[in-house]
């Protein structure tokens, strides 16, 4: 056989080997489903907020708790990266304006963050799996393996997740020391995650904390959980729920 | 000679672009929060969906309307079809890469594969219908230089090609239809429009490729088959009025049936964002005005012909098919998506920052088309003599 063929013969045969990758779906180690979490024994994860009860200042207060226990860089540009911000109505709730409102109406904002829904199609459509539902109904990613096609981007209609557009570093430096949380590479994707590595000690998520009560966390499917009981005693919206997510955060009117 | 340097000169500029936007994380790139997908990942549907169709088109035509024969070599117009689908395949591939935030750990497609999502079907298929196309372009061209019928094995080799390439076909059309509250990608019309433009394109790439090398004019004719030209043509003039009838319906849907989102999706790509007027809405008037047009060419008798002396307006009518398909690919096809979003986003507010590619993009979009244009000529180039 001469070289040429050998060459020839081996680019012919590469797409046979291709699907090979395939057979490791046999017994695969699922991402987030190792150690001993402690709040996967919860059945629903969610949260309950009280947008009556947020005024500008709790907004400040509870996404810089987020923001900085989490290491993302401050700033509001065009490519900037958000796990909790603040919003008006319309954009909270799009499509859902009518055409004659109150001042009230116009001006009273709601945080916005990761919906963790039921029915997460940002997990179906990732190519490596690097974004994951957890027993409890979190919804997590994992930075090491996203490879930052955005396709996750694109299945979320709460625009709930960010793109690392530029390597967090240099921003992240200027602000201060960093906290424990691990930095993300440039190019990932990243979004709110229920505070997983808080629920493991035993504490609420950062913003629940920093809410000063108007903001509750607990298991939905559990009745006499405090979330399920305010939710019992309230009228409360979730974002477009006719897309038939089940988002799992709440907000009572 | 000259046009190989030129190439060669955009290949390395690209590669330079690349570098740029790699190394600043696709900060360097127009796209943000809001419309995080634009002229890289459109180019990278427009590619592999012009490569796909016109790799299904060239195998039917070869498999079904005029067989291969099994004693004669494979014709001339076999092998340059081939090279040029399996080039816009490459370049479809090129672009899926660049637009990629951390190429590096690209190869967790394998680590960890996920048949439940379309983007794994896409990384799968396209490399294989390159590699495919690529072989049995040269595989042909080998045999004609030797003037020898094709090997046994190509007849079914091509089968494989046809699936294949129905596949990519398919799993792009379904990655679309994947996005939930995102109504200009997530209607079955799409679907209808993303297969219509693949031939579109495709059979215009094919014809180009026929006139660049030239069919064997008559040779296959003779036994009563079909020249290769006219099924092209055929299927490009179908698949561009099934093309048009379908935005048709959007349109209506959109405005007469009112659905908001997608006459939002369908406001921000012609009227801009906002009171504010973007490159790509006059873009989008452009791609309007080319596909109408190269619509009513084709209807016109006797445009398409070269017969009495006339001057056949093909060249033209492939020409716009093709710029008019990458329009609506590499812009409408994001930012139409994503328009709702970011419009929803900011209601009431200031006008948005929305998209304008950047020169990185565009450096790196040239070095791409250079590159597969370079593929193209090794491809092409005459096997050793000793084969």
């Amino acid at each position: 056989m001469t070289r040429r063929g050998f060459l020839q013969g081996g680019l012919l045969l590469a797409p046979l080997l291709a699907p090979l990758p395939l057979l490791s779906l046999a017994g695969p180690a699922r991402a987030g489903q190792g150690g001993r979490v402690r709040a996967e024994s919860a059945g629903r994860l969610g949260l309950a907020i009280f947008t009556r009860r947020l005024g500008p200042a709790d907004f400040r207060r509870l996404i810089a708790a987020c923001h900085r226990a989490h290491n993302v860089p401050e700033g509001d540009g065009p490519q900037a990266v958000k796990w909790i911000w603040s919003a008006p109505y319309a954009e909270a709730f799009p499509g859902e304006m009518p055409e004659y409102v109150g001042r009230e109406t116009l001006q009273r904002r709601f945080p916005l963050l990761c919906n963790h829904c039921g029915n997460p199609v940002c997990v179906r459509v990732c190519p490596t799996g690097a974004t994951f539902r957890r027993a409890d109904g979190i919804v997590g990613q994992d930075y090491s393996r996203c490879i930052g096609c955005r396709s996750c981007m694109a299945a979320c209609p709460y625009g709930a997740r960010s793109f690392n557009f530029n390597s967090p570093e240099a921003a992240l430096a200027m602000s201060g020391p960093v906290s424990d949380y691990p930095v993300r590479p440039r190019g990932v994707v990243e979004k709110c995650n229920f505070c997983v590595e808080r629920l493991d000690a035993g504490l609420a998520p950062h913003c629940v904390e920093a809410s000063d009560g108007a903001m509750l966390f607990g298991d939905l499917a559990d009745p006499d959980s405090a979330v399920s009981r305010a939710l019992r005693g309230n009228l409360s919206l979730t974002r477009s729920p006719g897309l038939g997510l089940a988002p799992a955060v709440y907000y009572v009117l | 000679m000259y046009y190989r340097a030129l190439l060669i000169c955009g290949l390395i500029l690209g590669g330079i672009a690349w570098l740029v936007l790699h190394f600043s994380g696709l900060a360097a790139s127009g796209l943000s929060r809001e419309v995080f997908w634009g002229l890289l990942t459109g180019q990278a549907v427009f590619f592999s969906n012009t490569g796909a169709g016109a790799l299904v088109l060239l195998l039917l035509f070869c498999l079904y309307v005029r067989p291969a024969g099994r004693s004669k070599p494979p014709e001339r117009f076999t092998s340059s079809c081939l090279f040029a689908a399996a080039c816009s395949l490459f370049a479809g591939l090129l672009f899926m890469f660049a637009a990629l935030g951390q190429p590096r750990l690209l190869l967790n497609l394998m680590l960890h594969p996920s048949p439940s999502a379309m983007f794994f079907w896409l990384a799968v298929l396209l490399p294989l219908c390159l590699l495919l196309g690529a072989g049995l372009g040269r595989t042909a061209l080998k045999r004609r230089g030797l003037r020898l019928p094709l090997p046994g094995n190509f007849r079914a080799l091509m089968l494989v090609g046809l699936a294949l390439g129905l596949a990519l076909l398919l799993a792009q059309a379904l990655y679309f239809q994947s996005f939930p509250g995102r109504g200009y990608w997530q209607n079955a019309g799409l679907t209808v429009r993303l297969w219509a433009s693949a031939f579109a394109s495709g059979a215009a790439l094919l014809l180009l490729a026929c006139r660049l090398d030239g069919t064997d004019g008559a040779a296959g004719t003779e036994a009563g088959g079909r020249a290769p030209e006219g099924f092209f043509t055929a299927a490009l003039g179908l698949a561009l009025l099934l093309n048009l009838l379908f935005y048709f319906m959007e349109l209506y849907a959109a405005f007469y049936g009112v659905d908001v989102w997608l006459a939002r999706s369908y406001k921000t790509l012609f009227l801009g964002v906002g009171g504010r007027v973007y490159l790509f809405n006059f873009l989008m008037w452009l791609a309007a005005i080319l596909t109408l047009g190269a619509a009513a060419l084709f209807l016109l008798p006797g445009a398409r012909s070269r017969a009495s002396g006339k001057k056949s307006l093909l060249p033209l009518i492939l020409g716009m098919t093709l710029l008019s398909g990458w329009l609506d690919k590499s812009l409408a096809l994001p930012l139409g998506g994503l328009a709702p979003a970011a419009s929803a986003a900011k209601a009431g507010g200031p006008a948005p920052a929305f998209y304008t590619p950047s020169f990185v993009e565009i450096f790196l979009s040239l070095g791409v088309w250079s590159a597969a244009l370079l593929l193209f000529l090794l491809l092409r180039r005459a096997p050793a003599a000793r084969f």
